[in-house]
């Protein structure tokens, strides 16, 4: 088992002398055992990454240590990780039984009769058992799917990493494969980085996300910690479904002005944001599901007009329109409010966000949740 | 077509699948009248000249003979040399093709510097015809010619000697013809997905296993079509024995189109030469369905 | 791990330039040795004739007495260069036209037979090009064809390849360009002009320079039906060079230099496009 530290790692492409910044000085510390995932928009770097620490690709500056060993220079193979590519990269000449032991076969000095008992242990574990002498390009999507697992888990590395695994499959199978890996990695045990842009699958396995864009770190915590209290408006917007809602507002004495709203909140807040900004041009986030609709306008209410109302099984969202922000709020299913109608915006102070229009930086950030923001090492020195 | 040729149809065609008929009939008149004049009537045309003894200059005092043509074949010790030269020959060029071909893509492929000078050196040869390559290497192999030069022991006598002839034209040949095996492989080196060396170097290959158990299994198909199209292409060699040695020395170098060549147009013996043509081209696609099989069962 | 196999360890860090370093030895090394024939070919041209007698890779005189003698006294060259040009291009251009009008027809309109036909013509994949050429050279000369620029270039539009390329590529054109087309009250001639063709250019392009090469190239059918000097082509009239110029390998040597200049311009223009075109054939095969 292993820890992985990343310091101050950056990715440089130079393609004809327009030299692109993938990866930009990133220092991170995976915890041994740890499953943490590392989310992002496409084009974010957070590949780059992982195939940095796969040793796919060089690194340009900054040092990744697997254990205590630097692994800067060591090549791949004897990286002692295993990784589950976003399209599986099996080999389609080979059997399933073939494809798994190959790793094996090259790596170690197993017995073939050892390698083939690990190969069908692991294809038990994996639900492929019955498959081992079929070619990949029979199989189903899921099934390759379980083949790619299983050839990680058959070399029973240090590391394991994951590349988008299960961007291929279709919904109902991309979430029960997301719980067999959870469980997986659980029984293993083994540290597990995991790439992915899809911000629920996220949410839902990690142990710790971190949210990756423009090649640096704008977050590291578990993901409660980054749901309730993120750290700038690009980890509002980009965890959480829907999206935050956001309105640019000015503040004047307590209050906060939009376009058509006034909203005043308390000294301590005021103070909070005053003592971050200096009056320049903010924006307030609310999320979807701390929004709750009245029908009666009143104080630190926003006027609003019903645009569209959609049905999503037992909740619905609300789209409501106001001068110049589109608001998106979750009610109970039995709430079906008429479309065209105007309404009123309520929300608690608790669950305010304040940013700061110009960095993005999240004014309140430790201040709106109860819970001490435990923000890890890796995620502090990332943000330098 | 023209609009002359819409108002023809509007009067042919009365429903619109009828009109549809006539426009894809009119749309393929022209491609079906050159394939069936040039290429169909002269295949049924050859099987009805191969029972006659043709006479060249009156055809229709042509005297019905028969198999006989076909009987001679089995008896005819010049054709069987003939043959047997062809195979030797396409044994001698086809996997060494192969081979470099296999090579030469590898190597272009891999991130090296000057692959434009790379691929016009393997590929120009490929666009010169065989009468320029045939007389330029004739010149190499003559008495002060470069290859000559380097290999002394042969005494200049490649292409005069019964026994060097053959893979002197051989040689020729690969130089002449390895291009098409080049560009194809490199294709299909190209269309091999890099994930798999990804995955390959994961699992611990180095470059000489990536290039066993991922590049050559993943090439496989176009290996196989280069072997069949290289094997039914070679097995025609005509114009190399016809430039460079006149099927000399002492027929060594006489291979089947060559005889063909000569049994039609040197002693006009039509008929039989017609009969020789269709058991080439029995031979032919015999070679290639075989080549098939027996290629796609040993690499499965 | 304590599994790793320790033997691999050593050679960690200088495998992959030893690997670099063969690559670029074997490559460049094929490379030259491959352009020693045309290398031969160009310095016996300007070679003076007192030099033949022993080889040398760089001749001691140099003269371009020969490529002056060529260029402006033997006429005939040119002939044939103009022989060739002219059923090359022909050739091309009737290949083109007859296999796009018969792919789309077989593509894109409904005819009963249409399948029968495809198969028959995908087929004649079969049949070698040359067992075919004695019934054939008798098809010729009772048209009267014989020794005339339609001998070499009627047969030459007879092949399958054009038409089974151009098939696979015309059927994957999504139908739904055409239906709109149809609603827009083009005709079917329209459809193929303006939609399909247009469409085509790339494989277009790639199969008229790879026919225009391969006919610029062929031996052995120009052999048998064309029969006088000025009706040759130029692998045709190389042949016979050989008999008059045999002995005087610069001569011969400057005129076959000369006739393939036509061509390695053509190959250094579409190097690339030329090159694909050949692959074109290995994915379809």
């Amino acid at each position: 088992m292993s820890e992985i530290t990343c310091t101050d790692v950056s990715k440089l492409y130079d393609p004809k002398g327009n030299s692109i910044l993938a990866v930009d000085e990133v220092s991170l510390t995976i915890r041994d055992g740890e499953f943490l995932t590392i989310v992002g928009p496409s084009g974010s770097g957070k590949s780059t990454l992982l195939r940095m620490i796969a040793g796919l690709e060089d690194i340009t500056d900054g040092e990744i240590r697997i254990g205590d060993r630097v692994v800067n220079d060591v090549p791949p193979q004897r990286r002692d990780v295993a990784m589950v590519f976003q399209n599986y990269a099996l080999y389609p000449h080979m059997s399933v039984q073939k494809n798994m032991s190959y790793g094996l076969k090259l790596t170690t000095d197993l017995s073939t009769e050892e390698i083939n008992q690990r190969v069908e242990e692991t294809a038990e574990m994996m639900g492929i058992g019955d498959q081992l002498e079929k070619k990949p390009g029979s199989l189903s999507g899921g099934q390759q799917q379980r083949v790619a697992t299983g050839r990680a888990i058959v070399r029973d590395p240090e590391v394991f990493l994951f590349d988008e695994p299960l961007s291929n499959l279709d919904a109902k199978l991309r979430m029960s494969m997301r719980t067999e890996l959870q469980r997986l990695q659980e029984d293993l045990e083994t540290t597990s980085v995991y790439v992915t842009h899809d911000q629920t699958e996220a949410m839902t396995m990690s142990d710790r996300i971190v949210i990756f864009d423009e090649g640096e770190i704008q977050q590291v915590g578990t993901p409660e910690e980054v749901y309730a209290n993120p750290t700038n408006r690009f980890v509002a917007d980009f965890i959480g479904s829907p999206s935050m809602n956001f309105a640019t507002v000015e503040m004047e004495g307590n209050v906060l002005i939009g376009a058509d709203f006034e909203y005043r909140v308390s000294d301590r807040i005021a103070d909070r944001v005053r003592e971050g900004d200096g009056g320049a041009e903010l924006e307030l986030g609310i999320r979807p599901e701390d929004v709750t609709v009245e029908a009666e306008p009143g104080d630190n209410r926003i006027p609003v007009t019903l645009d569209v109302v959609e049905h999503e099984g037992s909740d619905n969202y609300l789209y409501l329109v106001s001068e110049d922000v589109e608001w998106t709020v979750r009610v109970p299913g039995d709430r079906r409010p008429e479309e065209g109608s105007r309404l009123h915006l309520e929300f608690p102070e608790s669950e305010l966000h304040v940013f700061d229009r110009a960095s993005g930086e999240n004014l309140l950030a430790e201040e709106t949740t109860e819970k001490p923001t435990a923000v890890t090492d890796g995620g502090r020195s990332a943000e330098e | 077509m023209s609009t002359s040729d819409h108002r023809l149809l509007d009067r042919l065609g009365g429903d619109y699948v009828d009109r549809e008929t006539i426009e894809g009939l009119l749309f393929a008149a022209p491609y079906l009248i050159v394939f069936v004049v040039f290429l169909a009537v002269p295949l049924v045309y050859g099987l009805y000249m191969s029972f006659f003894e043709w006479n060249f200059l009156n055809p229709d005092q042509s005297e019905f003979v028969g198999l006989e043509n076909y009987r001679t074949i089995i008896a005819d010790g010049r054709f069987h040399t003939a043959l047997l030269q062809t195979f030797y020959f396409v044994f001698l060029t086809v996997p060494a093709m192969t081979v470099l071909g296999v090579v030469m893509a590898l190597g272009v492929n891999r991130g090296i510097k000057g692959t434009r000078f790379l691929q016009f050196a393997y590929f120009v040869p490929y666009v010169t015809t065989v009468s320029i390559v045939g007389l330029l290497w004739v010149q190499m192999y003559g008495a002060n010619g470069v290859f000559t030069q380097y290999t002394a022991w042969l005494f200049g006598r490649v292409l005069s000697d019964t026994s060097l002839a053959m893979p002197g034209l051989a040689l020729t040949t690969v130089w002449w013809q390895v291009g098409f095996f080049f560009a194809i492989l490199l294709a299909a080196r190209q269309s091999v997905p890099e994930h798999l060396y990804e995955a390959a170097k994961l699992d611990g290959a180095g470059t000489i296993r990536m290039t066993w158990d991922i590049t050559i299994p993943q090439m496989k198909n176009s290996i196989i079509f280069c072997v069949i199209a290289g094997t039914i292409l070679q097995f025609q060699v005509f114009g190399q024995p016809f430039v460079m040695t006149d099927g000399g020395p002492a027929g060594s170098t006489e291979t089947a189109v060559f005889y063909l060549y000569e049994l039609g147009f040197r002693t006009f013996d039509l008929g039989y030469g017609a009969a020789v043509g269709y058991v080439i081209m029995v031979i032919l696609i015999a070679i290639s369905l075989v080549n098939y099989y027996v290629i796609e069962e040993t690499v499965n | 791990m304590s599994l790793r196999n320790p033997t691999e360890h050593d050679f960690e860090f200088d495998v992959p330039a030893i690997e670099t370093l063969a690559t670029y030895v074997t490559a460049y090394g094929l490379g030259i040795l491959f352009l020693i024939p045309l290398y031969q070919m160009f310095v016996l041209s300007i070679t003076p004739t007192d030099e033949l007698g022993s080889f040398s890779w760089f001749p001691e005189d140099v003269t371009f007495a020969y490529w002056s003698w060529v260029l402006f006294e033997q006429p005939l060259i040119y002939r044939w260069i103009f022989n060739t040009l002219l059923i090359a291009t022909v050739t091309t251009l009737l290949v083109l036209v007859f296999d796009s009008l018969i792919a789309f027809s077989l593509t894109r309109l409904e005819w009963p037979g249409r399948k029968l036909v495809l198969g028959i013509i995908v087929s004649s994949f079969m049949v070698p090009a040359f067992v075919n050429i004695i019934p054939l050279f008798q098809v010729i000369n009772q048209l009267g064809m014989m020794n005339s620029y339609w001998a070499v270039i009627l047969p030459f539009t007879a092949g399958p390849l054009g038409v089974f390329l151009l098939y696979q590529f015309f059927r994957d054109i999504p139908e739904e360009l055409e239906e709109a087309a149809r609603m827009d009250g083009f005709s079917t001639f329209r459809i193929y002009a303006q939609i399909i063709l247009p469409l085509s250019v790339p494989i277009l392009s790639a199969l008229g320079l790879f026919t225009f090469v391969w006919s610029w190239n062929q031996f052995l059918w120009p052999l048998i039906v064309l029969n006088s000097d000025a009706m040759y082509t130029i692998p045709i009239g190389a042949v016979t060079l050989q008999s008059v110029y045999g002995e005087f390998a610069n001569r011969l040597m400057t005129m076959l230099a000369i006739v393939s200049l036509p061509l390695f311009i053509v190959f250094l223009l579409f190097q690339e496009k030329l090159i694909s075109s050949v692959q074109l054939q290995g994915t379809t095969g």
